[in-house]
């Protein structure tokens, strides 16, 4: 066996691709450095788990690769992984997600870094496993039990899928914290251009250390006051961590000052750090009388038909948001207040709760749930305020 | 001879987080024992372990504060995810020396899926498997491996529903080292969980324990002495045993069947994993 050697694929493939979302999702995640990936196939982000089966133990840098039994024993095991001072990451649809809830709590309180992408499709239940939807950002937020926020970022386009990706590991890395990524069916199967840069042309970010207490991400170095140095496994700390309200030395303890402390930490290290975060692409609104917000696939519509109302002479806009959690809201409220909006989603509700409550003024909805991307028509018509 | 009142330091204290003490344990509780001779294990086998590699993983319950008590790298994970945690680990970092220990309920309850999936796969990671026949730390309740007729606060005439004989199912699912011992049998324990620590594969130990709060109590053990006095005329050392017949029944007129089991040597998930991926695809 000694004789046999391994001929190892290269990690990254640098240069233009013409793939899919899913692909680009699964190549980001070899380029930012990902180790472990434990999943279960769940249509329709199977695709994620397929391309890396075939291509993470294969690597220069091998990883490991498990296909578990069912995802909460994927999202744990992406946590124990994480333990080791290794990148790791979990990729499913709704379905998946709300099992994978338990673990997302563990890893919010644990501080773990990792990456969850959802590629969402429609609910609930089995509902629409090929169709998309965009009926998680709620669960996204608001999934697990208890108070927690997780960096939720979501691509429309397939570069963006590889970008976020990135992203969404550095951001992981920097602040300790899950990270999400949501995409959708749309996404996952939709091939485009896109191009991975060269590996000394992007950031990447790893988490600090007792050694290395200072990192610093996008020029800002991250404060260790709010993202503790992390001890991990095989280390020689003897390091512990537990899902009980616990010190900062990891250890448990239920006392009132302790916990409070700790969960305003939590909460505070992510809303500081939320300018490094993706931020909203901002098209034609600010002469805008009408502007539409919207998130995902179903961005590209809306842009399609903000671009029909501006031939038509309509002052249209496009509000889209690219991290969805923590919410941008000041921006938001600078941005769009007094202006008329139309909240546009592949959901009966969802994305309109934060923009009524930011914005503290009616907004129009298209809640769209005919598991495929609103037509542009339809949102055309909205705009011009014919149905 | 005067025998002095306090001692400073225990032999085994550089293993233990002695600032954590003391520990949430109830008199009579054999997870004390449990303990003690994991602890000699990793001295005895720190000539070829060094401490260093050895992690702890537990889940909820009683026998999940292990992992907060035990001075090597440690994680007290969620309810019946202690396995899924350590696969983990293991396969991220191969020269760590895994070990889950948790209890019953856990491990074979909300778990159980986990735990038969770890062994089918002959993964490498020791899972000591303390039965205490009963949901300690939530007051009582009957779990997977309660004896049927065993009283709990949720069968309180009697447990209706049949036990998994642990042995029995592990060796179905795959597990290639399963033994079987009660906190009486500290010495066999230990050695056994050395055995663990040097077998490359699924390790399976399970550890009956005396609940005296949970179950004790309820089913005829007043104590933990009761139990382990119990433990001591019907434990029946059987190593070739079927293992159908590896019950529990926890009866006073029954035998409790204990030893090592199986020892098998087929090749561990990581030894096969290795094999397939240098011959690009070829079975071993």
């Amino acid at each position: 066996m000694s004789e046999n050697k391994l001929v190892e694929e290269p990690r990254v493939l640098a240069g233009p691709q013409f793939n899919s979302g899913n692909f680009a999702v699964a190549e980001a995640a070899l380029f930012a450095g990902l180790h472990g990936y434990f999943g279960y196939p769940i249509t329709p982000s199977t695709t994620i788990m397929e391309r890396l089966a075939s291509r993470l133990p294969y690597v220069e840098k091998p990883g490991a690769f498990l296909q578990a039994e069912d995802e909460i024993a994927s999202i744990t095991a992406v946590i124990g992984c994480s333990w080791t001072r290794n990148k790791a990451m979990t990729a499913t649809s709704g379905p998946g997600f709300s099992l994978m809830q338990e673990g997302i709590g563990l890893a919010t309180f644990t501080e773990t870094p990792l990456v969850v992408v959802n590629v969402m499709r429609g609910g609930p239940s089995t509902g629409l496993p090929t169709f998309p939807a965009q009926q998680e950002l709620m669960q996204a937020h608001f999934g697990s039990h208890g108070d927690y926020m997780v960096p939720t970022f979501a691509p429309n386009n397939v570069q963006e899928c590889f970008d976020l990706t990135i992203e969404a590991f550095n951001a992981s890395e920097a602040l300790r914290t899950p990270v999400f990524v949501l995409t959708d069916q749309i996404l996952s199967t939709l091939k485009e251009r896109f191009l991975i840069p060269k590996k000394e042309n992007i950031e990447l970010v790893n988490r600090s250390s007792p050694d290395n207490p200072h990192i610093t991400w996008k020029g800002e170095t991250i404060s260790s006051n709010l993202v503790l140095p992390m001890n991990c496994f095989g280390e020689e700390s003897k390091a512990f961590a537990t899902g009980l309200s616990h010190d900062d030395t990891g250890h448990v303890d239920l006392s009132a000052d302790t916990y409070e402390l700790l969960m305003n930490r939590l909460k505070e290290k992510i809303l500081t750090y939320q300018h490094l975060f993706p931020k909203p692409e901002k098209y034609l609104i600010d002469d805008a009388d009408t502007v539409v917000v919207a998130y995902g696939s179903t961005a590209r519509s809306a842009k399609y038909a903000v671009n029909s109302a501006r031939k038509k002479g309509i002052k249209a806009g496009l509000y889209r948001l690219r991290t969805i959690w923590p919410f941008p809201k000041d921006d938001i409220i600078q941005s769009l207040r007094g202006k008329r909006i139309i909240v546009v989603e592949m959901s009966s509700g969802q994305l309109i709760w934060p923009v009524e409550r930011y914005l503290k003024q009616d907004v129009e909805h298209i809640g769209y749930l005919r598991g495929s991307v609103p037509p542009p028509s339809l949102i055309r018509k909205k705009i011009e305020g014919v149905n | 001879m005067t025998l002095p009142m306090f001692v400073e330091t225990h032999p085994r204290d550089e293993l233990v987080r002695t600032e954590r003490l003391p520990h949430i344990w109830c008199p009579g509780c054999g997870l004390g024992n449990i303990l003690s001779g994991f602890t000699q294990a990793i001295i005895n086998s720190k000539g070829t372990i060094p401490i260093d590699n050895q992690v702890v993983v537990s889940g909820i319950g009683c026998s999940g504060r292990f992992a907060g008590y035990v001075k090597v790298d440690s994680y007290h994970t969620t309810h019946g995810r202690a396995i899924p945690f350590a696969t983990g680990l293991k396969l991220a970092n191969k020269k760590l020396n895994v070990s889950v220990i948790s209890g019953d309920g856990d491990l074979m309850t909300i778990g159980g899926n986990h735990l038969i999936h770890a062994a089918r796969r002959n993964i490498n990671l020791n899972v000591i498997f303390v039965n205490n026949f009963n949901y300690g730390m939530t007051g009582g309740q009957f779990g997977a491996t309660t004896p049927h007729g065993a009283i709990t606060t949720t069968s309180a005439k009697g447990n209706y529903e049949h036990p998994f004989s642990m042995p029995y199912l592990m060796a179905s699912a795959g597990a290639s080292y399963v033994a079987r011992w009660t906190t009486l049998h500290l010495k066999q324990l230990e050695k056994s969980i050395e055995n663990a620590f040097h077998h490359d594969g699924f390790s399976f130990i399970e550890v009956m324990s005396p609940c005296p709060k949970g179950f004790g109590r309820k089913n005829n053990f007043k104590t933990g002495l009761d139990q382990m006095r119990y433990f001591e005329s019907a434990s029946l050392k059987s190593d070739n045993i079927n293992l159908k017949e590896a019950t529990a029944s926890m009866k006073l007129l029954d035998n409790l069947p204990v030893g090592e089991f199986i020892i098998d040597n087929k090749p561990s998930y990581l030894k096969v994993k290795e094999a397939t991926i240098l011959n690009n695809g070829g079975r071993t």
